[in-house]
C-alpha cells in the first residue's frame, strides 16, 4: 500500500509539473494555432495523465483526459481547426484536471465532481461545425463520442477495464493484450476494432514518458502500463549515440515541447551538415562494430565537419532537459542545509574575529583563512540550491493575463526578459502573490481597451513586460505596460477625498510623489470595484509584503505611455547584512537594506545640530529637513523629552537614515560600529509582540544582539512627525545623487570605493615587472616609473599570501606622473546611492558611503597616492599639506 | 516516579519536573531586552540558538539578584520552545515518591503561590514544585 501512495505521489508531482508545462504550451499555441510540436506535446502531457490515471484508478480523471486526448487528437490531426472555443475548452480542461489533482493529494481520492457538462463541451467539440468530418480518419472518436455523452457511467466503466484493474468489464475484443498496450491504444480499439491513427500515434509518445519514469526507478511497478512502447523509446535512445543513452529519450518530461532529442545524425542532416547517406553508412559501421560515436566517424570519413558536430552536439544538448543531471531533493533538507550552513558562517565569524585579536600562530591563521574561504564558497554553493529561475513565479502569469484580458476585452500579450534570472525559493514565494497582484492591476487599470488604444494611436494589442535582472547582489523586478498609466490628478483627487492627504500638502508634492501614494493603504483606484482588482486591499498590501522580505517597491508612470512597478528585492532571507550600532552602552542591528547613510553628530555638529519643529527632532540634511528618532527614547532607555539639556547637545553620536514604509527619517544613536552579515532568528513568545524588534542574532564574538525594525521606527517617527513631516520626507527622497565608484577588495574581504573619476586605468602587472627602490616598489610603465603602493598594507589589513604572478593595480595619473594603487581584486563600479559621511574611519578614508546594500569605505585617494610618491603633488603643490596626519609623513620620510 | 530538578531562588528551595529540563547551563553574558517585562532578564546563546531568559527572582515577585551574583540558566523546554529559567543556585534531582505532597501553605506569599503546583514536606525543609507553564505565562500591559 505503500509503494502504492509513491506511486501516488509522484504522479501527482509529475503532473503538476507537466500541468504548468501544458497551460504555457496552450497559450503558445493560440498564437501559432498549425504547430504540430505544440500539440503533440499537449497530447502527450495529458495522455500521460490519463494512462497514469487509469493505471491509478482515478476513473473521473481518465475519463475527462480521455475526452481532452480524442481532441487533441482530432486537432493533430487536422480534422477539426484549433479555435477560440476549443482553446477555453481545453484550458478548462487543465483546470479541472487540475482541481480533481488537488482533490487527490489532500484526501487521496477523486472526490466528487460533475464532469459532464465539461465532457459534453470537449464532445461536442469534436466536431468541425460545417464540414460532414462523420467517417473520415478517426472513427474511433466520432463512435464513442454519443456514447460519452449519453451513457458516461457505461462508458466510464469500460475504458479502465481495458486496464485489466476494473472488475467485469470485459467489453473489448483485446482486454487480455491491454495491460501491455497503452490505454489510448485499447480505448480507441474498443470503439473502431481497428489500430486508428491516435493509438499507433500514442505509443512513442507513451515510450518517452515511459523511459521517464523508469529513470525514477518505478520501471517495475509501471510495467504493465508501459511494457509495449518501451521498444521504440530503447531504439531512439540506442540512436541518440552522443552521451547518456537512457536519458535522452525520456527528454520530453520538463520540455515536453521539444519532444526526445533527435539523434546527431539527425541533427547534422537538419543543419545541412551531412547527407543522410552517410550517417547511414556511419550508422552501419556503428552496428558492425564500431564503439565510436556518430560525429566520430563521420568526421573520420570526412562527410562532417568538426565544428558541425560540435555545433550539433550543442544542438542535441539544448533539446535535452535537464532533468537527466538533476535530482529531486526535498525542500526541508535545503532548509536545513541552509540553517546549518549559517550555523558554520556564524562560527567562522566567531573564530575569525578571535584570531584576529591573538593571532600569534601563522599556521592556524592559515588554516583559518582556509577554513574562512571554504565556508563562504559552501554559504554561496548552498544558496545556489535554494535558487530558482524567476519562471517559476512568472510561468502562471500568462494564464492569469490571458483569462483577465478576456474578461475584460483587452488584447494583451506578455513580453518576459530574464526569465533565468534566480532567486531564492523563499523569496520567489514570497513575491507570488505581490506579483499576480501588479500583473492584474496592469491589465484591468493599465492596459487601455483596444479601441480606445486605437483612437490614441496605439497599437490595439497591449503590452506587459516582465523583467528580472540582478544587481548589486539584488534582484531586480520590473512590471510595466503601455496603458492608459497613472494620472496624478486623479489620485490626488482621490486621495482628498479619502483624507490621506491634506490640500496643502497635496501642493508641495510633485506629480511622481502624487503616484506613490497608490501605496496607502485604503487607497484603490477602481471606478467599479471589479471582482479581479480594485478592492482597496491592493498595492499597500503588495507594499507590505515585499517591504516584510526586506525589499522595496515603487513605480514611475506617464499618463498614456504606461506605468512601471520597480521591485527591489534580495537574493535571500537566511543571512543578510546589517550594520550594527551602539545606544546606551548596548549593541543592536539594522538591516542594511533600509539604511541609506550614515551622519555624524560631532564637534559644534554634535547633537546641537538638532532642531525642534513643533517639538519634534529634525536635521537638516543638505537643505532637506530629515525627521529624528531617538533610539534610547524609542527603546524606553531614556525619557521622551524633545527639549533635551545642553549637555545632550554636545554628546556625539551618529544619525542613521533610514527608509521604511514609505518614508526617510534618522534613527539618533551613540555609535555606528560595522557591517556583518548576520543569521536572522525569530524572537521567542514572550518577546515577539514587541514590534521594534525583527528578531534577533549571533554576532562574531557570540554575544545575542537584537534586530530593529526599521519598519516599526519609520511609524514611530511619523506619528512624532505626523503627515507634515512626511511631505518635507518626500520632497528630499530624490536629494541623493549618484556618484559612480569603483570598488575594489582591498584583502581579506575589505571592500574600498575609488571616485572614478580619480581612476585613470586598470592594469594588471606581472609581479615579475615590479622593481625595488629604496624600500618602494616601482614599475616601468609607459616609459616612466610608476611606484606602487599596496592599498592592504597601507589600510593595515592582512591579504591572503599573494602568490599570483600578477597584481590588479588601480592607476592614478596627473600630467605625466602615475601611481599605482595595487588592490586584491576589483570587483564592480557601482553607482553610490547617496552622500558620502565624512571624517569617521581614521587615515586613508574619506568616510563610507553606501554602495548597493552595503557600507563601503571610501578611499582617501590623495593620501595614498602621497604614501606611494610623496613628492607627488609637488608640483601643484609648493609644499607638503601641513595637514596631512602625522604617520603619513612618517611615511614620507621612512 | 516524580523526579524533581531542584534549585534555589531567594530562600526558597524550589522544583521543576526533571522531563522538562533539556539543560543546565552557566553562561556569562546576557543581552537584556529593552521594553521586555521586566521578568525578561534577556536573550542568552546556547550553542546558536537565541533563547529568552526569565528572571525567577523576578517573576517570583523578589528583588532582581545584583548583577554580580552569577546566576545558572535552567533551560526547560515547554511547547517545543526552550526557555531559560534563570536561578541562583542549582542543588540537584531529587526522586519524591515517599515525600508527603501537599498543597501549597499559607505562608508562602501570594504570589509565589501562584505559581505552584505544590509542596513536597522533605524532613529539613520545604521543596515548592513550580508550575512552569505557569511561570511561563508572561503577560505584558505594555505590549499592544
Amino acid at each position: 500500500m505503500e509503494a502504492m501512495d509513491e506511486i501516488v505521489a509522484e504522479f501527482l508531482v509529475e503532473s503538476h509539473e507537466n500541468l504548468d508545462q501544458l497551460d504555457r504550451d496552450l497559450l503558445a499555441l493560440e498564437r501559432s494555432p498549425a504547430s504540430p510540436e505544440l500539440l503533440a506535446s499537449v497530447f502527450r502531457t495529458i495522455h500521460t495523465i490519463k494512462g497514469t490515471s487509469g493505471f491509478l484508478a482515478f476513473h473521473q480523471l481518465e475519463r475527462l483526459t480521455h475526452v481532452g486526448e480524442n481532441l487533441l487528437n482530432r486537432l493533430r490531426d487536422g480534422a477539426v481547426p484549433l479555435d477560440e472555443d476549443r482553446l477555453s475548452a481545453l484550458l478548462r480542461l487543465v483546470d479541472v484536471v487540475r482541481y480533481l489533482l488537488r482533490t487527490i493529494e489532500s484526501t487521496g481520492e477523486e472526490g466528487v465532481c460533475d464532469l459532464d457538462g465539461l465532457i459534453g463541451q470537449l464532445t461536442a467539440l469534436l466536431q468541425d461545425v460545417g464540414t460532414g468530418s462523420r467517417g473520415d480518419s478517426a472513427p474511433g472518436e466520432d463512435s464513442s463520442a454519443p456514447g460519452e455523452d449519453g451513457s458516461a457511467p457505461g462508458e466510464d466503466g469500460s475504458a479502465p477495464g481495458e486496464d485489466g484493474s476494473a472488475p467485469g468489464a470485459g467489453t473489448g475484443s483485446r482486454g487480455d493484450s491491454a495491460p501491455g498496450e497503452d490505454s489510448t491504444a485499447s480505448g480507441d480499439g474498443t470503439a473502431s476494432g481497428g489500430s486508428s491513427a491516435a493509438g499507433a500515434e500514442a505509443t512513442p509518445a507513451g515510450g518517452s514518458s515511459g523511459t521517464a519514469r523508469s529513470r525514477r526507478g518505478q520501471r517495475s511497478r509501471r510495467k504493465p502500463s508501459t511494457g509495449g512502447p518501451q521498444a521504440p523509446a530503447a531504439d531512439a535512445a540506442d540512436a541518440a549515440d552522443a552521451v547518456g543513452a537512457a536519458g535522452a529519450a525520456g527528454g520530453s518530461a520538463p520540455e515536453p515541447a521539444t519532444g526526445s532529442p533527435d539523434p546527431l545524425g539527425k541533427v547534422l542532416v537538419e543543419a545541412g551538415a551531412t547527407s543522410p547517406d552517410a550517417v547511414q553508412i556511419a550508422r552501419m559501421e556503428q552496428e558492425l562494430g564500431d564503439s565510436r560515436r556518430i560525429g566520430h566517424i563521420l568526421v573520420d570519413h570526412g562527410t562532417a565537419t568538426v565544428d558541425a558536430v560540435t555545433q550539433a552536439l550543442e544542438v542535441q544538448d539544448s533539446r535535452r532537459s535537464v532533468v537527466d543531471s538533476s535530482v529531486r531533493v526535498d525542500v526541508e533538507l535545503l532548509d536545513s542545509l541552509m540553517r546549518l550552513v549559517g550555523e558554520l558562517v556564524l562560527a567562522r565569524n566567531q573564530l575569525v574575529s578571535r584570531l584576529d585579536d591573538t593571532s600569534s600562530d601563522p599556521a592556524l591563521t592559515r588554516s583559518a583563512q582556509r577554513l574562512s574561504l571554504v565556508t563562504s564558497e559552501l554559504q554561496e554553493q548552498v544558496m545556489r540550491t535554494r535558487m530558482q529561475p524567476v519562471d517559476t513565479a512568472w510561468n502562471k502569469i500568462p494564464r492569469v493575463v490571458r483569462d483577465l484580458a478576456k474578461q475584460c476585452g483587452r488584447q494583451v500579450r506578455v513580453a518576459m526578459e530574464g526569465r533565468d534570472t534566480e532567486l531564492d525559493r523563499s523569496v520567489l514565494e514570497a513575491i507570488r502573490d505581490p506579483l499576480t497582484h501588479m500583473v492584474r492591476n496592469a491589465v484591468d487599470h493599465g492596459i487601455e481597451p483596444p479601441e480606445v488604444r486605437r483612437a490614441a494611436g496605439k497599437p490595439e494589442e497591449g503590452v506587459l513586460r516582465l523583467r528580472a535582472y540582478h544587481e548589486a547582489g539584488q534582484v531586480h523586478l520590473e512590471i510595466s505596460d503601455d496603458g492608459a498609466g497613472i494620472d496624478p490628478e486623479r489620485i490626488a483627487a482621490k486621495a482628498l477625498e479619502r483624507d490621506l492627504v491634506t490640500p496643502a500638502q497635496l501642493a508641495q508634492l510633485r506629480p511622481q510623489e502624487i503616484i506613490q501614494m497608490i501605496f496607502l493603504s485604503g487607497f484603490s483606484l477602481s471606478k467599479e470595484v471589479t471582482n479581479l482588482s480594485g478592492r482597496g486591499v491592493g498595492m499597500d498590501v503588495v507594499k507590505t509584503r515585499i517591504e516584510g522580505i526586506g525589499g522595496s517597491v515603487d513605480v514611475v508612470s506617464e499618463v498614456g505611455k504606461g506605468t512601471t512597478f520597480r521591485l527591489t528585492i534580495p537574493l535571500t532571507l537566511a543571512i543578510i547584512p546589517a550594520l550594527t550600532i551602539g545606544c546606551e552602552g548596548r549593541r543592536y542591528a539594522v538591516p542594511q537594506v533600509s539604511v541609506l547613510e550614515l551622519v555624524r553628530l560631532s564637534g559644534e555638529h554634535a547633537r546641537g545640530g538638532i532642531e525642534l519643529i513643533a517639538g519634534a527632532p529634525v536635521y537638516r540634511l543638505r537643505d532637506t529637513l530629515l525627521p529624528l528618532v531617538r533610539l534610547d527614547e524609542q527603546l524606553g532607555l531614556a525619557p521622551v523629552d524633545p527639549e533635551r539639556g545642553e549637555d545632550d547637545d554636545v554628546r556625539g553620536g551618529f544619525i542613521v537614515v533610514l527608509q521604511a514604509e514609505q518614508s526617510r527619517f534618522g534613527l539618533v544613536v551613540d555609535d555606528v560600529l560595522d557591517t556583518q552579515e548576520i543569521v536572522v532568528k525569530p524572537l521567542g513568545r514572550h518577546l515577539k509582540g514587541i514590534q521594534v524588534y525583527a528578531g534577533a542574532t549571533i554576532l562574531g564574538d557570540g554575544s545575542v544582539v537584537l534586530i530593529l525594525d526599521a519598519a516599526t521606527l519609520a511609524r514611530s517617527a511619523n506619528v512624532l512627525h505626523g503627515a507634515t513631516a512626511q511631505a518635507t520626507e518626500q520632497v528630499s527622497t530624490e536629494a541623493g545623487t549618484a556618484e559612480p565608484v569603483l570598488v575594489v577588495e582591498v584583502g581579506s574581504g575589505r571592500r574600498s570605493a575609488i571616485p572614478l573619476d580619480m581612476v585613470t586605468r586598470l592594469e594588471e602587472i606581472n609581479t615579475s615587472a615590479i622593481e625595488r627602490v629604496g624600500g618602494r616598489e616601482v614599475v616601468q610603465y609607459r616609459g616612466h616609473i610608476m611606484p606602487l603602493v599596496r592599498l592592504a598594507d597601507l589600510l593595515g589589513t592582512s591579504t591572503e599570501i599573494l602568490d599570483e604572478d600578477r597584481v590588479q593595480t588601480v592607476v592614478y595619473t596627473r600630467g605625466t606622473r602615475s601611481v599605482g594603487l595595487v588592490v586584491q581584486r576589483i570587483h564592480d563600479i557601482a553607482s553610490e546611492r547617496c552622500g558620502t559621511r565624512s571624517d569617521v574611519d581614521g587615515h586613508g578614508f574619506l568616510g563610507s558611503v553606501v554602495v548597493g546594500d552595503r557600507v563601503v569605505e571610501l578611499l582617501d585617494v590623495e593620501s595614498a597616492v602621497l604614501a606611494a610618491d610623496p613628492t607627488f603633488f609637488s608640483a601643484e603643490r609648493a609644499e607638503p599639506d601641513p595637514h596631512r596626519p602625522g604617520d603619513l609623513d612618517e611615511e614620507v620620510l621612512a | 516516579m516524580t523526579q524533581l530538578s531542584t534549585f534555589h531562588v531567594g530562600a526558597y528551595l524550589f522544583g521543576v519536573e526533571v522531563s522538562l529540563v533539556q539543560e543546565i547551563v552557566r553562561l556569562p553574558s546576557i543581552t537584556p531586552v529593552p521594553l521586555a517585562p521586566p521578568e525578561i532578564a534577556g536573550l542568552i546563546n546556547l550553542r546558536g540558538e537565541v533563547l529568552t531568559a526569565v528572571d525567577l527572582r523576578v517573576r517570583l515577585g523578589m528583588h532582581p539578584a545584583p548583577s554580580t551574583q552569577d546566576q545558572v540558566n535552567v533551560v526547560v523546554r515547554l511547547d517545543d520552545e526552550p526557555v531559560s529559567l534563570l536561578v541562583d543556585e542549582i542543588d540537584g534531582v531529587m526522586a519524591l515518591d515517599r515525600v508527603p505532597f501537599e498543597s501549597t501553605p499559607s505562608t508562602v506569599p501570594e504570589r509565589v503561590r501562584e505559581l505552584l503546583v505544590g509542596a513536597y514536606t522533605l524532613p529539613d525543609r520545604l521543596l515548592l514544585a513550580l508550575d512552569v507553564r505557569e511561570v511561563l505565562r508572561i503577560e505584558d500591559a505594555r505590549v499592544a
